[in-house]
Order: C-alpha cells, then sequence, then structure tokens
C-alpha cells in the first residue's frame, strides 16, 4: 500500500515538474570595492553547496576567478563586497547600483566599514600620516560602508560573513521568499551550542551586544567575541561598557574594540540612545 | 573580449582604419585621471596608426569591439601570412583592472617601434591604512586587525604580527602552540596554493576564461581543486577555529586545542589530498609555459632543516643571511605617481620572492623522483623562468602535504592551560614569515603599557612589484610578432604566475618626504 502511495506521490512530482514554465536563471553578480577578497573567498570555498543552486542562477561576473565578465546589463542579483575608499570605488558602486535589482552588501567592509572605516573616528591626519608622508597624491575618499552612498537592500555581515547565511538567503531570494535572518546577539547561539561563557572565565567577550547568525564560531574556538558582525539593533552599548568597567577591563580598550568593526552602526545606534544612556548614569 | 586593432596587415588596417573613420574617438588624459569606469579585464587597444587613445566611450567600445571581432577573423584566417609583420611595431596596451587576481590593478604599456616607452603597473585598491589604524590598540587587537588586511593570506599576517608582537613584549609561546600556528601556516599554503594554480591560473593555459567555464570539460581537475581547497581550509579550522581570519592564535598560546575527533576526519584527507598533489603537480609540470628566463636575486626564509614556513633567517641567491631586524638595511622602498602601492627593491635592483624563490633556494631538498619527473618535462630548479612558479607551487603543495601528514602521525595535542595574562614591556619586534607569496614582514613598538605606537608591514607582493614590471620588460620584445590580444594575454599570464595580492601591496604606501 505505502509503496503504491509513494508511487503516486512521485507521479504527481513529475507532473508538476513538467509543468512549472522553464524561468531564466536569475543573473548573479559578484564584485569587489577594496576590501581583502576574503568575502569573495567565503562564496568560492562555499563552491559545494552554490553548486546546487547554480540550476538557478547563474554567475554573470566575478572578477576575482572570471576572465570574462557582463560589464552592462541588469543583473538581478549584486553581491558587494568591500568599503568605498577611493572615488573609482564610489563610480563602480553607483555603476552597480543601476544595474542592480537588489544589492546585498557582505562582509563587515561593506555593512559596516569595518577596520579602516574607524579612521573616521580617530584623529585623521595622524592615521593618514602613519603611512603616508604626502596624502594629496591619492584620490581617496573617507572609508565609508555602502550603505553612506546608495541604498542597500540586504545586509549580510561578519568578517568573513557565514556562508550558509549566505547560501540561505540567495536560496530564499531565488525562490522567492523574504530571506530570513538573525536579530538575536551571539549569546543566544552560544548558550544553544552549549559554550561556556567567556565573560564569566574573564575575558572581554563582546557576545551580548553584537548580531548573531555566525553560529558562535568564534566563542567555539575559545576566543572572546569581537564583535565582527556589528551591534545588534537592540544592543545598549553604554550599558555594557559600564558593566565591562565593573569586571575591571579598561573603558578605553572596551570603547574601540566595540568600533572596531562597526563604528558608524555603533555611533548611530549611542546617538539614538542617548537619553537611555543619560537615565543610566543618572 | 573587446579588443581592436591588430599589427600590420594590410586587410586588418582597411578594416580598422573604416571603424575610426566612422566613429570618431575622444582623445584624453589617461584612464586614471579621466575617472574611467571599470571595466574588468578589458583589454584596450586603440587602432594601428592613431594616436594612443585611452578613452573611449562606452558605446564606441561597445560597436567598435563587434567589427574588431570581424577583424580578428580575417587574422585567424590569414594566419599564414601573417608573418610579414611590420618591423616597427606600435602598440598601446591597456590592461584595465586585471581579472583573475586578489584585488585591483591595472597595466598600462606602449610600445613604440618595438620598444617599451612606458611601462606601469599599478594598485587601484582604495587605500586602508591599516598601520595608522592600529596606532594605540593593545597587542590583541592588533593581531585580530591586521589579519583583516588579506583574506586568502589571513594566517600569515596573524603570525607575522604575533612574531613580531611577541618578539616584542618577550613572551614565549610553548611547543604546541607554534606547531599550532604551523599547521594554520600549511592549511593556508595548501588552500592558497590550490586556489591559485587550479582557479587564477590553469584557466589561462587550457584556454578557458574561468574555471566554471572549465569544469564541465575537465572535470577531475575541478575536483582535485575544490578537494585541495577543502583540505586546506579543513587544516586552517581545525587549529584556528575558522577558514578565513582564524581566531585561536593569540598573544602568548592558542585558545583552541584541536580535538581528536577533528584530526581523525582529518587524516584520511591527507592521504587523500596527497594523491591530488601528485596529479597536480604532474599536469603543471606538463603545461606549456613560455620560454623565457630573467635572471635575478631570490629571498626566502630559511629555517634549520625544514622548508620555509615561519621561522629562520632571511636567505639571499648569494647564501648570505640576515636576521629579519636588519630588513630595513637591506631593502629600500619607493613610490611611483600613479596607484596606491609601494615598490621594494635591493639596491635599486629587483628581486622575487614566493614559491619559487622557495624552491630555487632550496633546490638541493627536492627529492630525486620529483627531479626526474621535471627533467622528462624540461623544467629543472633553480628556473630563471617567471612562468615555473607554478610548477615550484606544485610542489610545495605536495610537499607540506605529505610534511602535515607526518608530523600529525607523530603528535599528540594535549589541552593546555597557557597563561594568556602577558607582562607587556616597552619594545620593538620584528616578524618575518613565509607567507604563500614570500616572505612577510611585520614592524611593531610597544609602549610599557602594551599598546601599539608605531607599525610597518612588507607584503610580498610589493617585493614582488618592481620584478614583475622587469620582468614584463623583458618579456615584451619577444612577443612583438604575436597579435595585440595574444600579448596582452601573455602578459597577463606572466603576472598571475607571481599570484600577486593586491589588496595587500595597497596599505603600504609610503610617499617619499620631498
Amino acid at each position: 500500500m505505502v509503496e503504491e502511495l509513494i508511487q503516486i506521490g512521485k507521479e504527481r512530482q513529475a507532473k508538476l515538474r513538467e509543468k512549472r514554465p522553464a524561468k531564466r536563471k536569475v543573473r548573479v553578480g559578484v564584485y569587489g570595492l577594496t576590501g581583502c577578497a576574503g568575502c569573495q573567498l567565503t562564496l568560492l570555498f562555499a563552491k559545494d553547496r552554490m553548486f546546487e543552486l547554480l540550476d538557478l542562477i547563474e554567475i554573470c561576473a566575478l572578477p576575482f576567478i572570471k576572465g570574462k565578465n557582463l560589464d552592462d546589463g541588469p543583473l538581478d542579483i549584486v553581491l558587494l563586497e568591500g568599503l568605498v575608499a577611493s572615488e573609482e570605488d564610489l563610480e563602480e558602486l553607483k555603476k552597480l547600483r543601476e544595474r542592480a535589482k537588489v544589492l546585498i552588501a557582505i562582509g563587515a567592509c561593506s555593512c559596516h566599514g569595518c577596520v579602516p572605516a574607524m579612521k573616521n573616528f580617530m584623529n585623521q591626519p595622524e592615521v593618514e600620516r602613519a603611512v603616508y608622508a604626502k596624502i594629496d597624491q591619492l584620490r581617496k575618499l573617507d572609508a565609508t560602508p555602502v550603505d553612506k552612498h546608495v541604498k542597500v537592500d540586504y545586509y549580510l555581515p561578519g568578517c568573513p560573513p557565514d556562508e550558509n547565511e549566505i547560501i540561505s538567503v540567495l536560496k530564499d531570494l531565488v525562490l522567492g521568499y523574504e530571506p530570513r535572518m538573525t536579530k538575536k546577539p551571539v549569546c543566544v547561539e552560544c548558550v544553544k551550542m552549549e559554550v561556556p561563557c567567556l565573560l564569566e572565565q574573564g575575558k572581554p567577550c563582546l557576545g551580548p551586544i553584537t548580531r548573531g547568525g555566525c553560529n558562535a564560531i568564534c566563542t567555539q574556538a575559545g576566543h572572546e567575541c569581537t564583535g565582527c558582525r556589528g551591534p545588534n539593533p537592540d544592543a545598549n552599548i553604554k550599558a555594557f561598557v559600564l558593566a565591562m568597567e565593573k569586571r575591571g577591563f579598561k573603558r578605553n580598550d572596551i570603547e574601540k574594540r566595540i568600533r572596531t568593526y562597526a563604528a558608524f552602526a555603533v555611533d548611530e545606534l549611542e546617538k539614538k540612545a542617548g537619553m537611555l544612556y543619560r537615565m543610566d548614569e543618572m | 573580449m573587446g579588443f581592436m586593432g591588430m599589427f600590420g596587415g594590410d586587410k586588418v588596417k582597411k578594416h580598422t582604419k573604416k571603424i575610426t573613420s566612422k566613429k570618431t574617438m575622444k582623445t584624453s588624459s589617461p584612464p586614471r585621471d579621466a575617472r574611467s569606469t571599470r571595466k574588468y579585464g578589458k583589454v584596450r587597444v586603440p587602432p594601428v596608426g592613431r594616436t594612443p587613445s585611452r578613452k573611449t566611450k562606452n558605446k564606441s567600445i561597445a560597436s567598435l569591439a563587434k567589427v574588431a571581432a570581424v577583424a580578428t577573423k580575417a587574422i585567424t584566417t590569414k594566419s599564414t601570412t601573417m608573418k610579414t609583420v611590420t618591423a616597427k611595431p606600435n602598440a598601446d596596451i591597456s590592461l584595465e583592472h586585471l581579472t583573475k587576481i586578489e584585488g585591483h590593478a591595472s597595466l598600462h604599456l606602449k610600445i613604440e617601434h618595438g620598444k617599451i616607452i612606458e611601462l606601469a603597473l599599478f594598485s587601484e585598491e582604495g587605500a586602508r591604512f591599516f598601520e595608522g589604524l592600529v596606532i594605540g590598540r593593545n597587542y590583541d587587537d592588533t593581531v585580530e586587525m591586521t589579519s583583516r588586511i588579506c583574506g586568502i593570506c589571513s594566517t600569515a599576517h596573524i603570525t607575522a604580527a604575533l612574531r613580531a608582537l611577541e618578539e616584542a613584549i618577550s613572551a614565549h609561546p610553548s611547543k604546541q602552540t607554534q606547531l599550532i600556528r604551523e599547521f594554520m601556516a600549511i592549511g593556508e599554503r595548501i588552500r592558497s596554493h590550490a586556489t591559485h594554480l587550479y582557479f587564477l591560473a590553469l584557466p589561462d593555459y587550457l584556454g578557458f576564461e574561468s574555471a566554471l567555464e572549465m569544469a564541465p570539460k575537465h572535470k577531475n581537475e575541478v575536483v582535485d581543486a575544490l578537494a585541495l581547497m577543502k583540505l586546506g581550509n579543513t587544516i586552517i579550522e581545525t587549529f584556528g577555529g575558522r577558514q578565513i581570519h582564524p581566531v585561536g592564535a593569540v598573544i602568548g598560546g592558542a585558545t583552541l586545542t584541536p580535538k581528536p575527533e577533528h584530526l581523525a576526519i582529518l587524516k584520511p584527507m591527507l592521504a587523500e589530498g596527497k594523491k591530488q598533489a601528485e596529479r597536480t603537480l604532474a599536469l603543471f609540470a606538463k603545461l606549456p609555459y613560455p620560454h623565457f628566463e630573467r635572471k635575478t636575486e631570490y629571498f626566502c626564509l630559511r629555517p634549520e632543516r625544514d622548508w620555509p614556513l615561519l621561522t629562520g633567517d632571511i636567505v639571499g641567491s648569494d647564501g648570505k643571511s640576515f636576521k629579519d631586524d636588519a630588513y630595513q638595511t637591506y631593502f629600500s622602498e619607493y613610490m611611483t605617481p600613479r596607484g596606491t602601492s609601494k615598490f621594494v627593491v635591493k639596491q635599486g635592483k629587483s628581486f622575487r620572492v614566493g614559491a619559487l624563490a622557495r624552491i630555487n633556494l632550496g633546490a638541493k631538498r627536492i627529492p630525486a623522483k620529483i627531479v626526474a619527473m621535471l627533467k622528462r618535462n624540461k623544467i629543472s630548479f633553480p628556473s630563471h623562468n617567471p612562468f615555473h612558479t607554478n610548477v615550484a607551487q606544485a610542489i610545495e603543495l605536495l610537499f607540506w602535504i605529505e610534511r602535515a601528514e607526518q608530523i600529525l602521525a607523530c603528535t599528540e595535542f594535549t589541552e593546555q592551560k597557557e597563561p594568556f595574562k602577558v607582562v607587556s614591556v616597552a619594545g620593538r619586534g620584528i616578524g618575518a614569515v613565509e607567507a604563500p607569496r614570500g616572505v612577510l614582514y611585520h614592524d611593531y613598538v610597544v609602549d610599557k603599557d602594551g599598546y601599539v605606537r608605531k607599525a610597518n608591514i612588507i607584503t610580498p607582493t610589493v617585493q614582488n612589484l618592481k620584478a614583475m614590471e622587469d620582468d614584463i620588460r623583458a618579456f615584451v620584445p619577444q612577443l612583438l610578432s604575436l597579435p595585440k590580444e595574444k600579448i596582452a594575454l601573455e602578459i597577463e599570464k606572466l603576472i598571475r604566475a607571481y599570484d600577486p595580492c593586491f589588496s595587500c601591496s595597497t596599505h603600504f604606501v609610503t610617499v617619499e618626504k620631498d
């Protein structure tokens, strides 16, 4: 009986497949602005899982490993790595925004500005002079994340981003669902993975204020979270800093560490929650 | 590939002249200044007999490309008569935004009457100021931040920063910690070489635009490539906790002890990897490399008994060695007006670092079996052919997989609680390690509170840049009888052979003071 049912089910599935009209493949482009190429490598390393998707998507541009790339014309999805640090980057970005139906910022650089964007919150000339004696020669812009210049549809933060998250978001988009992304801090995942709390072991872990989605990969390796995925939208940063100070960490160190990967996002959060903080201090 | 124009050949001349008379091309300043939009891997070649026009409107490029395709056809059918190439060819080749390399870089090459009058290779990455950003940060943060310089060789940056900072604050990690770092570096070497060999270099030699296009016809090779990359990744993940920007290695120790169940997975992978690496070497020994040699100096690390990885003094072609602290007395840096990358020279002359340097300087250690196999393919080390970097990488791939297997068979990792609290003292530390692309220097000054006060980083690619330019200069004359598209491809192959990483090369730009 069961076998019969299975047979009927299989036939029905086959019929459904026949009826589905042959749609064109989703055109995907992968580009990099100024960055370290680590995010593109993550994509490359996820290739055995990308192959599952290759029936549905067509990689039209990936200059990192392709010689021939589609330079003009519309793309359905653009995965963009890297931050804007020069005028060329900005032009490239604007062009890509025009071409892309959906622009996905992948990695800490394009989502939050990563390490280079921290410069905006330091003494800029001092930082620049440490590397360049004469700065005028460069056609540089302030290192800024992508969304300071154009609209970004989805963010996949992380340094590097989680390969499972990239694949799941791509799959959701290709199949017509709204991508599902976690909005809970790293601590939630850490508990799920049964990792002993590093804060309790006396390490300056940023898990409570950092957006999850990474499966607590660093804490599983015994290293405290350093916040590469940026602050969780509901993070109370000032309270966290105060709590860390009570635990004996230097305020300066913690504040710098929080800003390492997502200086702009942290700044905005602090401004938004300014009132709350003042109440904390009272 | 948008390519227009050819050397000589009457028929072609007619074609290209027609094009130029139809579409008047605007000539203006060079592309960088003209703010051209990025065209990945586009070869821009203006028609013969015209003044070099570097900026063409997109529309005219597209329409020109169509006609150029016809012109190419005419050339290929007339290829037998092509031998009567003009004796003094002119060419103006711009390889804008080279593809299949790490980062953004461009090459401008101008040939007049068969002589190179302008040659510039430059990085087009935006500046990121890493050396400035780490100032005022504690050493833990510094290690993590400098790892972000490069995604492909993040472990190299981590190990170099650790070596330098631990020297500065006089921290001495245990033997097991050093072994863990060594494994991370081995994993990265395997991954980086496999990625470069199969994904960036091989498609050129087999006549494909990418490994994706290559996959249906050369399935075995692509499967090997993926397996080797996975092997490298698994090693890094087992010992460092993550594939890219691993976190396990910290100042004074390691946060992660490799778990027995992960090591058990690794062992059969290594055994399989050895066979894959053997196949890789056999494949890369047989590829038709261009006949080109240029003698120059080589530098690499030389540990006492081992192949170069994380320890040892720096040794040159003359056999003389020096401590990593003395790097600034041997090498000097300069800057060109274009691009964001600095060049490194030794007494004004270029030198090579990387896989070729390591194999050349350790040629006596290559096993006889491999030497014999290479000899059958007319390759012998030391070799002065930069294209043989690919073979050198394949040898290293095999060697390090064997080595990892050996170490793993006779080592047991024990859970260790190392003192992570490091007593910091003020000081300067310099660390040199072998990244997959060559010697990488990290140099820090740390104050008594453990904050970085000064940082200097020299990556392998900036050391190789000058050698790449010199190679192109020496290589181009023997290409002049080829069509321009072919010249461009050969030059791209040459640049790719060095496995350059332009993300890395960028942050170290120092403009000479007036």
